[in-house]
């Protein structure tokens, strides 16, 4: 069965990661941890590994780096929150469309997001997605422990789309949005580049991706 | 053999079952176990009142009957007259000030189980002895002349400031601290104690006074010293199983979701952190032992039927901690977390305001933080002196006395969530579960998903059903049933108006 892989940020929403991080760090349970989680996250946002380490996983391991400690009760409650509040009101409506002509056309739909499945019930339940392939927190002892399990969605390549599509990526689309989401998109068979940022819409450009953008 | 079988034809005299607790054990023997008699033992206003009149005012009015109430309709008050009956009873006197007339009137019981009790932390000590502690002497006295078994119901933390694991065992006259004791002795010393002169008319100064002897041996304070004694005084006679059940909470079922009665420990917790009030003196990794009011019927249930089996247990637990722990700061965090979500659905501004960016914590009692009750209220008393009479004085007095009143409790709640740390083992109640066919009688307490249950559940059934009562407030009661419901025999109650 043919498939259409749609990273949920960028494509379907606006909020990024490092929005969920922020969003969680700011309602920490103590004070200390507020101050702690919000320069964790502003670190991971200022400071970009380079070299080796310039990939998106190491970066969502930094902004995540942020939620240590975190409780699983106020990942799940908060995550709630944030989901309807932040993830649902933000719905693109260009992706949006390609979402729900994906699923007229007969295709499998997997969201694939960097934000952690707890924070996607609400737009899981809107979407009704085929599959959710999200990031997932490591708890000990019912608190996070800051680190991802793999496969960290954000480092994600074009073995992992062979892998996840039964060892062959043909018949897979994927929609991206980011740089970060290029590996995969030039493993698909096809892809489409929504709300591109300047790294991507280059690259779409150069290789003659078809590109959606905001409004369209 | 099942529960229903086991209970099937048996008569039960009930105590106690205008409280928390029994209220939905009732309900609970009512709706689940129509081959069980019951005998309720209540107490009347004089002679002339008729015993079923307060039970009538109970079922027509107490949310815990809801259900029987709408199953029923008309019919309830034959289909009543037909399931029980009532005694006008005194657990204060000896054989429930029953004479000899009522007891040969009342033979073929085949169980007592004695739920009543007072529960509040300080009470009078003489209201407590006598209700508490006599009560389940009188209770085990009328059981043998009956020829019954007594499942008594006690608190788990009779059990005293004996930390660590908590056996289903209860060595008769050895204190909490381990120290040897006349139990009689015991009663009999503590009464005296609270007529010595100087605390004769004095409640605070009894309190004082029996709470330091009960440190003495090793409870906390009023009211697990005198549940503690009544275990004691009853302990070593046959045919008694004591029951303990934990901090008892909102129902998860029955007879509704949240339903809750009374000020239990919860209540003024929840209350407190959801004033402006944030850092609670507590250990955060300390067993915080809840169980559902509706579990604890279903325990007292299987207990009931266990008593009469060929090996009646002596004593059980209901309790959560040793199959799902919940800490007492995962409790404070999810009562900040229902909070949060009660006042984005019901709140004001100010609500949100503050419980959206201002969570409750648990701060250790050893090092309080800046706005510590104790600190606020010598700073309020010191303000207050030095303002001049009018608004500013008023505001500095009122201050005080709140923070005063929050100090005193949590000093009544400190050996509870702060100095202390019990797991109670719930071996016999989960052994005689897992013998029982039935799903309806099943001790399912490992399955709760506290997190579901403190936010959907109990938090909310505070707020309805609780925390009202802190500030004075009232508790919503059901209107009374037109025609007013009558527990007799014959037609339903609308045929007998018309």
């Amino acid at each position: 069965m043919s498939r259409a892989y749609f990273r949920l940020e960028g494509v379907l929403v606006d909020a990024g990661p490092a929005r969920f991080a922020y969003w969680m760090a700011l309602r920490s349970q103590h004070l200390g941890d507020r101050v702690t989680g919000l320069a964790t996250v502003v670190a991971g946002f200022a400071f970009r590994p380079r070299g080796p380490l310039s990939d998106g996983a190491t970066a969502r391991r930094l902004t995540f780096g942020a939620l240590r400690g975190t409780s699983e009760d106020r990942l799940a409650e908060l995550g709630m929150d944030y989901g309807r509040d932040v993830l649902l009101e933000g719905l693109r409506p260009a992706g949006w469309d390609l979402w729900e002509r994906a699923r007229a056309s007969g295709l499998r739909r997997v969201l694939v997001a960097e934000h952690p499945d707890g924070a996607l019930d609400a737009i899981v339940e809107r979407l009704a997605p085929d599959e959710v392939v999200a990031n997932r927190f490591e708890v000990v002892r019912g608190r996070l422990s800051g680190r991802l399990i793999d496969p960290v969605v954000g480092g994600l390549d074009g073995a992992w789309l062979r892998g996840h599509a039964g060892g062959s990526a043909d018949g897979c689309t994927v929609y991206g949005s980011q740089i970060d989401d290029a590996p995969l998109m030039s493993a698909a068979e096809a892809c489409v580049a929504v709300h591109p940022d300047r790294g991507l819409r280059s690259l779409a450009r150069d290789c003659g991706w078809p590109i959606v953008e905001a409004g369209a | 053999m099942s529960v229903a079988d086991s209970l099937s034809g048996k008569r039960i005299l009930l105590t106690g079952a205008t409280g928390f607790v029994g209220k939905v054990f009732l309900a609970f023997l009512l709706e689940r176990l129509p081959g069980v008699q019951i005998l309720l033992a209540v107490r009347t206003r004089g002679r002339v009142e008729r015993p079923l009149i307060r039970v009538e005012r109970m079922v027509a009015t107490s949310p815990a009957f809801r259900p029987l109430r709408a199953r029923h309709g008309d019919h309830l008050g034959p289909w009543l007259a037909s399931r029980l009956d009532a005694v006008a009873s005194d657990v204060e006197k000896p054989l429930f000030g029953w004479t000899e007339d009522d007891l040969a009137a009342r033979s073929g019981i085949d169980l007592v189980v004695h739920c009543a009790g007072l529960t509040d932390f300080a009470p009078d000590p003489l209201r407590a002895l006598a209700a508490n502690t006599l009560g389940a002497h009188h209770a085990s006295q009328l059981a043998q002349r009956l020829g019954a078994h007594l499942v008594h119901v006690s608190t788990a933390f009779a059990v005293g400031m004996a930390d660590g694991l908590v056996s289903e065992q209860l060595d008769v006259g050895v204190s909490p601290l381990g120290l040897r004791f006349d139990p009689i002795e015991e009663v009999r010393a503590a009464f005296a104690a609270c007529r010595e002169s100087d605390v004769a008319q004095d409640v605070d100064g009894r309190v004082s006074r029996i709470t330091e002897r009960a440190k003495r041996l090793g409870w906390a304070n009023v009211y697990t010293y005198t549940k503690g004694l009544a275990e004691h005084l009853i302990g070593a006679r046959g045919r008694v199983t004591i029951v303990r059940p934990s901090i008892v909470e909102c129902a998860r079922a029955v007879p509704f979701a949240g339903w809750n009665e009374g000020l239990n420990t919860s209540g003024p917790l929840a209350w407190l952190i959801s004033t402006a009030f944030r850092d609670l003196p507590a250990d955060p990794d300390a067993p915080f032992d809840v169980v559902p009011v509706d579990d604890v019927a279903i325990g007292l249930v299987l207990a009931c039927a266990a008593a009469l089996g060929p090996q009646p247990p002596a004593l059980l637990h209901l309790a959560s901690g040793d199959v799902r722990p919940l800490t007492l700061g995962r409790t404070i965090e999810l009562t900040g977390l229902a909070m949060r979500r009660w006042a984005r659905d019901h709140g004001n501004r100010w609500d949100r305001l503050l419980f959206a960016h201002l969570d409750p914590v648990a701060v250790p009692a050893e090092a309080p933080g800046p706005f510590a009750a104790a600190r606020v209220a010598r700073f309020a008393r010191w303000a207050s002196e030095q303002l001049g009479e009018g608004s500013w004085r008023e505001a500095a007095l009122t201050t005080a006395d709140q923070a005063e009143r929050v100090d005193r409790m949590l000093a009544l709640y400190r050996p509870f969530i702060h100095d202390h740390r019990w797991v109670f083992r719930t071996d016999t109640v989960r052994a005689l579960s897992a013998l029982e066919p039935d799903p309806d009688f099943r001790w399912t307490v490992g399955d709760i998903d506290w997190r579901r249950y403190w936010i959907d559940v109990e938090y909310p059934g505070l707020r309805r059903w609780c925390i009202p009562l802190v500030w004075g407030g009232t508790i919503e009661k059901d209107e009374a049933t037109s025609p007013p419901l009558r527990i007799a025999a014959g037609a339903p109650a609308s045929a007998v108006a018309k």
